[in-house]
Formats: C-alpha cells, sequence, structure tokens
C-alpha cells in the first residue's frame, strides 16, 4: 500500500497536538481494522473493544511513527498485536479455531468465522451491502465503471482516465456522483440504525 | 456543505487531492457533515472491497472520548527541505565559535597583563614553560621566560589556552582548516604531548 498524502497530513496534525484530526483516521479506518481483529477474535463485542485498544495504543505511539511505513500498515500491526495479546491474556492459546494466526492475516474478506452474530448486526451489514450493490448497478454504466475501478480495483484517478479514455477532472467528476448517489441511498439506511 | 465541497471530500477520500488536501481536511474538521460523509465514503469503499466486519458500529466517539483523556502529544519536528542541514552548518559554526574564544582569549591576556605584549607574544610566550629547546624558540622568549612575575601570569592563563588550542587543532584536522600561524600549532601540539 502506498502512502497516502492525506494520511500523512492527518498525522502529522495530530503529532502536533490535533486530537481531532486522529477522529478522522479512525472514522476511516475503524471498520477495517474491526474486520481485521474478527478474524482473531470471534466475538463481536471483543473485536471492538481491542479495535478502541489498538487505536488508543496508536495515538500513544504517535509520537514514534516517523512514517517509514504507511499509517495503515503500521495501524495494522499495533491490531494483531493487541489482537494477539488478548488472546495470550485470555486462553493461552492462539486461536479458538484450529487455524493458525499467519493464516488468518493471509485472508482478505473471508467470512469463514463468523459466529456470535446477533441476527439485527448481520441483517444491518448484510443491508448496507445489498444498499450499496443495488446503487451501483443502478449507476450509469460510465460512474459504475469509474467507483469501481477506483474502489474495488484501487486504480488512480489517472490510470481510470487512461482506461475510460477521459480527462482526470471528468474521472474525479464521476466517482464523486456515483459516491452521491449510492450515498443517498444509504444515509437513510444509517440513520434509522 | 455544497456540491464542490463535497466533490472536494470525495477526491480526498481518494487521496487525489494534492495542493488542496490541507483545506479540506480543515473543511473536514470543522464541518461535522462533511465528516459524516466522510465516513459513509469510505463505508461505501469498504463494503465494495469486502471489508465490512459482521457488526457495523462506530467506535470514533469511544475512541475520542479516550484520547480525550491523554496528554496532547508533541512529536519532534521533521527537517525542513529547505533548511540547511545541521551537519553543513556544524563545521562552519564550530570555526566561527573557536574563533570568537581565540579573541576574547587574547583580549583578557592582554588586559590582565597591562603591559605592550602583543597577542601574538603572549601566545608564544605561554608556550614557553612547555616547549622543549629542541623546538627552535628565539632569544626574546627565552629572556622573557626568565622574569618571574610575568611567567606565573602565563602559567594561570595557559591552562585555558592550551585547552583551547588542543580543541581547536583537533576541530582544525578534521575540518581540513588550514593556515594557522605556526606558534599556535607549537603551543597545542606541546601542550598535548605534555598530557
Amino acid at each position: 500500500m502506498g502512502e497516502s498524502v492525506t494520511d500523512k497530513q492527518l498525522v502529522e496534525r495530530v503529532q502536533n497536538g490535533d486530537k481531532k484530526a486522529f477522529d478522522l483516521l479512525v472514522l476511516k479506518y475503524q471498520q477495517r481494522i474491526i474486520n481485521l481483529v474478527s478474524r482473531f477474535v470471534h466475538n463481536p463485542s471483543d473485536a471492538q473493544d481491542i479495535t478502541q485498544e489498538a487505536f488508543i495504543k496508536a495515538y500513544r505511539a504517535l509520537p514514534n511513527f516517523r512514517g517509514e511505513s504507511a499509517f495503515y500498515t503500521w495501524m495494522y500491526r499495533i491490531a494483531v498485536n493487541t489482537a494477539k495479546n488478548y488472546l495470550a491474556v485470555k486462553s493461552r492459546r492462539p486461536l479458538e479455531s484450529a487455524q493458525d494466526i499467519d493464516d488468518v492475516e493471509q485472508i482478505e474478506g473471508d467470512h469463514t468465522l463468523r459466529h456470535q452474530e446477533t441476527p439485527e448486526h448481520l441483517l444491518l451489514r448484510d443491508e448496507i451491502q445489498e444498499t450499496i450493490l443495488n446503487s451501483i448497478e443502478a449507476l450509469p454504466e460510465d460512474l459504475k465503471i469509474a467507483i469501481t475501478l477506483r474502489e474495488a480495483e484501487g486504480l488512480s484517478y489517472e490510470d481510470i482516465a487512461n482506461a475510460m479514455d477521459c480527462p482526470i477532472g471528468t474521472v474525479r467528476s464521476r466517482i464523486f456522483r456515483a459516491r452521491e448517489a449510492i450515498d443517498r441511498e444509504l444515509k437513510p439506511l444509517l440513520e434509522n440504525e | 456543505m455544497n456540491e464542490q465541497k463535497r466533490e472536494q471530500l470525495s477526491a480526498l477520500v481518494d487521496d487525489e487531492l494534492s495542493h488542496e488536501t490541507s483545506s479540506a481536511i480543515n473543511t473536514l474538521l470543522e464541518d461535522n457533515e462533511a465528516k459524516e460523509t466522510w465516513t459513509r465514503y469510505h463505508l461505501i469503499g469498504d463494503s465494495m472491497r469486502g471489508h465490512l466486519p459482521e457488526r457495523i458500529e462506530d467506535i470514533a466517539d469511544n475512541v475520542s472520548q479516550a484520547i480525550a483523556l491523554q496528554p496532547i502529544i508533541l512529536a519532534p519536528q521533521k527537517e525542513s527541505p529547505n533548511r540547511k542541514s545541521p551537519g553543513l552548518m556544524k563545521p562552519v559554526m564550530g570555526f566561527a565559535i573557536a574563533a570568537s574564544v581565540a579573541a576574547v582569549a587574547i583580549f583578557n591576556v592582554q588586559q590582565a597583563n597591562q603591559s605592550p605584549v602583543r597577542g601574538q607574544q603572549v601566545i608564544a610566550q605561554s608556550s614557553i614553560a612547555t616547549t622543549p629547546p629542541s623546538l627552535a624558540l628565539t632569544p626574546q622568549f627565552a629572556i622573557q621566560q626568565k622574569e618571574p612575575t610575568q611567567a606565573q601570569q602565563y602559567r594561570s592563563l595557559d591552562p585555558r589556552l592550551s585547552r583551547y588550542m588542543v580543541n581547536y587543532n583537533e576541530y582544525r584536522v578534521n575540518a581540513g582548516v588550514r593556515s594557522m600561524p605556526p606558534h599556535v600549532r607549537l603551543v597545542a601540539n606541546e601542550t598535548g604531548t605534555k598530557k
């Protein structure tokens, strides 16, 4: 993962005493980190507690963060170590299942460790995913391609512009319009929660 | 938040703003609606990449409250690329300091003497006590060594000057500084030898 300019600036602001800037990093990465921790800890409440602890540890350690790796890479290691420590303290067993920790770290988006979820939360997650997928399906073709290349494939605006044979400004506009359309459906769903 | 700001926010999510990044972050920090939009835009991305956890909950408030209790962190500033490196400035600054100390020391000797002895003579004379005969002194210096009052004064000044000269000579060699008067080398070398 390349170094994010936005993350770098946010980290610098936190290092200069701006605590609010750290909120933006939490808002950005919280779901991804909870998902990561959930591969180690099957109880969702524990996963959230560990994620919170990991973010607090990261905040405390930020003065020592020199940007030699991307913020997410650094945060990833803190979260994994926090989860491992939790497991070591709790049961002295690396995992509740037979799966090795290192194998688990390789799994991206795996849902086989689904346990102990309350139906309401599963419903919300599924509802969010379904809403987003339906919104994408309903998009005009050029917006659908632009947002998919960006979010699913991780291409830069320049690469998308080359792929779609259009100016970078058009790519920026298409991605924004796609997000707006998806967000119009997503926002009420989250507000009702 | 108007449409232009929202489009800017969308580009910020993608890390594609470059020079506008700072102002977009300022907007984000000041505007709660923008912050909520930032969260949802990232949620959309996480969903499309299959990064959503089983339970979708916002932990940011809890983390924020916990961090509010933490002391404000202040990390050391990184070196700006426009500033000159201290490594490059160090020899120049060292030379300037050494030259200043030398000037002050010579001035002090002159004041203490209240005699018309020149600075170079003082330095040379101060070396008499520690210089072996093989190092070719002029007769004038040998005569002055025999005067007890002046010799005592110089001996009392000698350790300070010697320390300075040793330090300066070490600096001079490391920094490659040339054109030091011969009598200065004599004093420094001899003091070092005796120690």
